[in-house]
């Protein structure tokens, strides 16, 4: 089968025919016109007109069969009239009742009640009653139906009969996925009306089927996941169209800002509003199409080829004219009336295990969200295939105020991953990342439509340099999320020191997975608003290769000779904003606006600023830098000076132990350290900070805080020294917490230090993947519960759940585990602190929460056994739970973000 | 090559030119007609070109030919009119274009949607006939036997 991607690169061929002369098309308006399926008479008398979400129904003429969740139902006070209201039906009715979206209308008994074939792009409300979220007014979380995401193919296709017999073959639908945890199991076609079928079901080959009469068909796809739910989705073929006169008044046009394209017609007569219904489906195709004069089609997806324009109508205007009355309609695109439906503000929450309510989703991706959203607060999915970014960066929190679908659509992907809703000229929604942001590896992947010459376009290139940058510097706040933990990290473009001209901007609360990921979005987003040439248009032949979604490219080259100014432009990917077919007479030009693509360059890692603490006992981080901006990088000269130590004369041993305690801000030489670095200078950071680190037994001891984003990092692989003359002379204790390391020094004798060192060890250390399983062992259950596992491969466990206690006499609560029977981790009650005492068998622990721990480690057997921390199990009570996850290695980054020396005396 | 003769059908008859009509007959047998010598053609081969950055033309959309006819009696009009009782219609035309072969004329079969007039017909009292009848057939698609 044909693959649902509606772009490919133009062939010699093409060139050929986009190149020729005698290129010309003659147009046809298919608009769809919903044919009655069941109807039927109100039997109810309504005590109120809010919110009516079913109506009780007699005297019905049709098959129920044939009435369908989606389609639009009329209610009117005469047979086939809508008067009363459209609203949708929201799911399969009885005998006696018909289900429809919350619709706040005057209805009567005995009113008519007329169910149409059509879909339409309806919103779906969420209601609370009781506390209890209901989806489409009454779908609990525990019972929802399916949400499969099923790419089928383009909202409409029109055929025509050659010899009597139109075939259709549509697009595979093995783009489909689901978004849950499930996948796809099947897929079924059906196709009413067809006169033949071969191959509707999943497995049997290339399902088709023909139509040996005119007529406008619904086919429908229905696919059934791993959870045995199933989803249906609607399309439409139209055969042999028969075409109502008139004319284009407006050309049709796809702008990637509005993210959707909308044409204009006028119409003379076969207009009445029975003719032609409010919102109708209207697709522009060509009737005929030629290049050199010989009927040919150039389309970018088989079977839509000839499809010019797809849209819904809004908006008329009516002509009233003795003579020559006229109607204008305008067709827009599903962006535009995303746009009108209304949505309420929500938050959804990821959640590392199965979730149970409507408001989580399991490890939440933007995708992830973006199905839950479009799935259960609208009908696009049910009408139109709507395609996702592909982008698993872990998100931990989205949340959006009430307004338009489209807009929380926007701002939840846009706002996050720099991704928008647009959609292609066949009707095809792309949530889709923008190619300006895309990683290399992504812009390498996109195809290159066409390579446009000095014989693809009329004219002249009109291409405006710019000569000055409108953004000085990007600070890029973004937010890295593992499962457990949001952190902020921060990246500066093109570094600490801005571009000679133009303006600071930070964007914030973007997601990223690691600070690379960061870095490069800043330097992305520096070159997006810096861009060397502004858009330009350029005006082909009639091509529709070319859209503003799926993201693509076209190419041109500019010599130096060609322009006085010896600009060159060399194979130079060119990004199409928007495409417009301007209709001449009998034949069209395709007018498309190009940005250039970018060339961004990383940014670097930003560590915001934190105000001098002078005899503060904590620190915390999490505080953005803008208010400071940008008195970070001019903070020089650094430490010229003797750092003024208070108190500074405990001298005497006396002295030393009651001194008070203190803490002094230091100011680290790298505010990064990898563990790629090849040397351990290269892993190294130093604080200049003369001072003396009192001995153990002190009222307060010395110790330092490093505050930051560490990934992998843990206290067998981070080291923290006291240095004097150059050498690492004392060592300090590491505990790797949640938002920084603390380094502890316990000297027999106080010691002199010239400052502090940092050591990173090379290599690698572990990250959080995917849950595999959870469970729960009792806190009695002395051999704790048998975790499988495949020898050979990396996991992490955290704890979860609980509290636990140790034994009748012991009231504190117990949050700590162990693997296999050693190690100590989570928080242990009775002594009040967290604890992280790596067991045996694993390589790294780390606090999680403030109860909670987690290890990795290499599984050396078919099962590891988890159970909590204790050496009497017998008269333990309660329970501790678990998840399983996988790990992989990752490169060790330290990211210092601020550092305190705390408890030192003057050197 | 085809006949050097003009030919005209309605879509329906197809496209065999064998089916066709001549002009000529059309006209033919009116007392007092005007004969075909007083049709005159014109043949553009684009509706209108581009100036490309190469410094070429592109010849833009479908040929386009127009018969002009001089002179025509009112049987010899409805003749003609028979294959357009419509603003526009579906035809199949055979017509000359402007190119040559041998100092011959090259005559080309195309499918084409005729236009009648859109201007006021222009005729006498006293004198039937209808001057400067001016059909245009745009869109023409070869057809090739």
């Amino acid at each position: 089968m044909t693959a649902n991607t509606p772009i490919r690169a133009a062939t010699s061929g093409d060139l050929v025919n986009l190149r020729s002369n005698n290129q010309a098309a003659l147009f046809g308006l298919a608009i769809n016109k919903p044919a009655s399926v069941y109807t039927a008479r109100v039997n109810q008398i309504f005590a109120t007109s809010d919110s009516i979400i079913e109506i009780e129904y007699d005297g019905a003429s049709g098959t129920l069969a044939n009435v369908l969740a989606g389609m639009t139902l009329y209610i009117g006070s005469a047979a086939g009239a809508r008067d009363r209201g459209v609203v949708r039906i929201r799911k399969t009715p009885t005998v006696t009742k018909l289900y429809i979206g919350a619709a706040s209308i005057q209805i009567s008994d005995n009113d008519y009640l007329t169910v149409v074939n059509e879909f339409a792009l309806w919103g779906r409300d969420a209601v609370t009653q009781g506390g209890i979220v209901k989806m489409d007014s009454d779908i609990l979380f525990a019972s929802r139906t399916g949400a499969a995401i099923i790419r089928a193919a383009p909202m409409v296709a029109v055929i025509k009969r050659v010899a009597g017999v139109a075939t259709f073959t549509p697009p595979s639908p093995a783009l489909s996925a689901c978004y849950d945890g499930t996948t796809i199991s099947s897929w079924a076609y059906s196709a009413p009306g067809a006169a033949s079928t071969s191959n509707m079901t999943s497995g049997t080959g290339t399902a088709s089927w023909t139509y040996s009469a005119a007529g406008q068909y619904r086919w429908s796809l229905s696919v059934t996941d791993s959870a045995s739910r199933v989803t249906t989705t609607h399309r439409w073929v139209i055969v042999d169209n028969t075409s109502p006169n008139f004319a284009i008044s407006q050309d049709p046009e796809g702008n990637f800002s509005d993210g959707s394209w909308s044409f204009g017609v006028t119409m003379y007569d076969n207009a009445t509003t029975a003719d032609i219904v409010d919102r109708a489906l209207v697709t522009l195709y060509t009737e005929h199409e030629y290049f050199a004069g010989v009927e040919a089609t150039l389309g970018k997806l088989a079977g839509y080829e000839n499809i010019v324009c797809t849209g819904f109508i809004d908006g008329e205007s009516v002509v009233r004219d003795s003579q020559n009355s006229t109607v204008t309609f305008t067709i827009y695109g599903a962006s535009y009336w995303l746009d009108k439906i209304r949505a309420a503000a929500f938050g959804l929450e990821s959640k590392a295990t199965t979730p149970t309510k409507w408001t989580q989703i399991e490890d939440m991706t933007p995708d992830k969200a973006l199905a839950q959203i479009l799935s259960w607060a609208s009908t696009a999915p049910l009408i139109m295939d709507c395609f996702f970014t592909g982008d698993t960066t872990p998100i931990n929190i989205i949340a959006q105020p009430s307004g338009s679908l489209l807009s929380q659509l926007n701002s939840a992907a846009g706002n996050t991953i720099f991704a928008n809703v647009v959609t292609n000229n066949l009707g095809q929604m792309y949530i889709q990342t923008d190619p300006q942001i895309m990683t290399s590896a992504q812009r390498a992947a996109l195809v290159t439509v066409q390579t446009i010459t000095t014989a693809d376009y009329e004219g002249q290139l009109e291409i405006t340099r710019l000569t000055s940058p409108s953004n000085s510097m990007i600070e890029l706040e973004c937010n890295t999320y593992d499962g457990n933990k949001v952190r902020p990290i921060y990246s500066r473009a093109p570094g600490n020191t801005g571009l000679a001209y133009g303006e600071y901007d930070a964007p914030s609360n973007y997601a990223a997975v690691d600070q690379a990921e960061c870095n490069r979005l800043a330097g992305c987003l520096l070159a997006i608003r810096n861009p060397l040439y502004d858009t330009f248009e350029v005006v082909l032949s009639q091509n529709r290769l070319v859209d503003i979604a799926p993201a693509q490219y076209c190419e041109i080259s500019i010599a130096a000779g060609d322009t006085p100014r010896g600009i060159t432009l060399t194979n130079q990917k060119i990004i199409p904003r928007s495409v417009k077919y301007q209709m001449e007479g009998g034949y069209y030009k395709t007018v498309v606006e190009f940005e250039p693509a970018s060339s961004p360059v990383d940014g670097i890692a930003y560590f915001p600023p934190k105000p001098v603490n002078t005899n503060v006992g904590s620190f915390e981080i999490g505080e953005s830098g803008f208010g400071d901006f940008p008195s970070p990088i001019i903070d020089f000269p650094i430490a010229l000076t003797d750092p003024v130590v208070t108190p500074a004369n405990c001298k005497t041993s006396t002295d030393i132990v009651n001194a008070p305690g203190n803490s002094f801000t230091l100011t680290w030489d790298k505010q990064q350290l990898l563990g790629t670095g090849a040397t351990a200078a290269d892993r190294t950071a130093t604080a200049w900070f003369p001072c003396s680190i009192r001995k153990t037994g002190c009222v307060y001891g010395t110790s330092v805080y490093i505050a930051g984003y560490f990934q992998g990092v843990s206290s067998s692989n981070i080291h923290v020294y006291g240095v004097k003359d150059g050498a690492q002379i004392i060592t300090a204790t590491c505990a790797v917490g949640l938002y920084g390391i603390s380094a502890t020094f316990a000297p027999a004798s106080a010691t002199v230090v010239d400052g502090f060192q940092i050591l990173l060890d090379a290599g690698t250390g572990f990250a959080p993947g995917a849950v595999l399983s959870s469970g729960t062992v009792q806190a009695n259950n002395a051999s704790g519960v048998a975790i499988a596992v495949t020898s050979g491969l990396t996991y992490a466990i955290d704890g979860s759940g609980g509290p636990w206690k140790p034994g009748v006499a012991f009231t504190q609560t117990m949050y700590n585990f162990s693997i296999n029977g050693t190690g100590n981790i989570g928080r242990d009650g009775i002594v009040g602190v967290f604890v992280l005492v790596t067991p045996n068998d694993c390589e790294a622990s780390e606090q999680i929460t403030t109860l909670y721990g987690r290890v990795y480690f290499i599984a050396a057997a078919a099962s590891v056994i988890f159970r909590v921390q204790d050496s009497d199990f017998a008269d333990n009570s309660g329970s501790l739970g678990y998840i399983l996850r996988e790990a992989t290695g990752t490169a060790l980054i330290a990211n210092i973000s601020g550092s305190n020396a705390n408890n030192v005396c003057a050197a | 090559m085809a006949d050097q003769t003009f030919l005209i059908a309605a879509a329906a008859t197809g496209n065999d030119p064998d089916d066709w009509s001549l002009v000529s007959t059309l006209l033919s047998g009116v007392s007092g007609g005007v004969s075909i010598r007083t049709l005159e053609w014109q043949f553009e081969p684009f509706v209108s070109y581009a100036k490309l950055a190469n410094g070429q033309t592109r010849g833009l959309g479908l040929p386009v030919a127009r018969w002009t006819f001089k002179g025509l009696r009112p049987e010899q009009r409805e003749n003609i009119r028979d294959f357009c009782s419509a603003p526009s219609a579906s035809v199949y035309i055979r017509t000359p274009t402007n190119e040559t072969a041998a100092g011959v004329r090259t005559y080309k079969d195309y499918s084409a949607i005729m236009s009648w007039m859109e201007r006021s017909e222009l005729s006498y009292d006293g004198i039937e006939y209808i001057e400067m009848t001016e059909i245009v057939f745009t869109n023409l698609v070869e057809v090739v036997a």
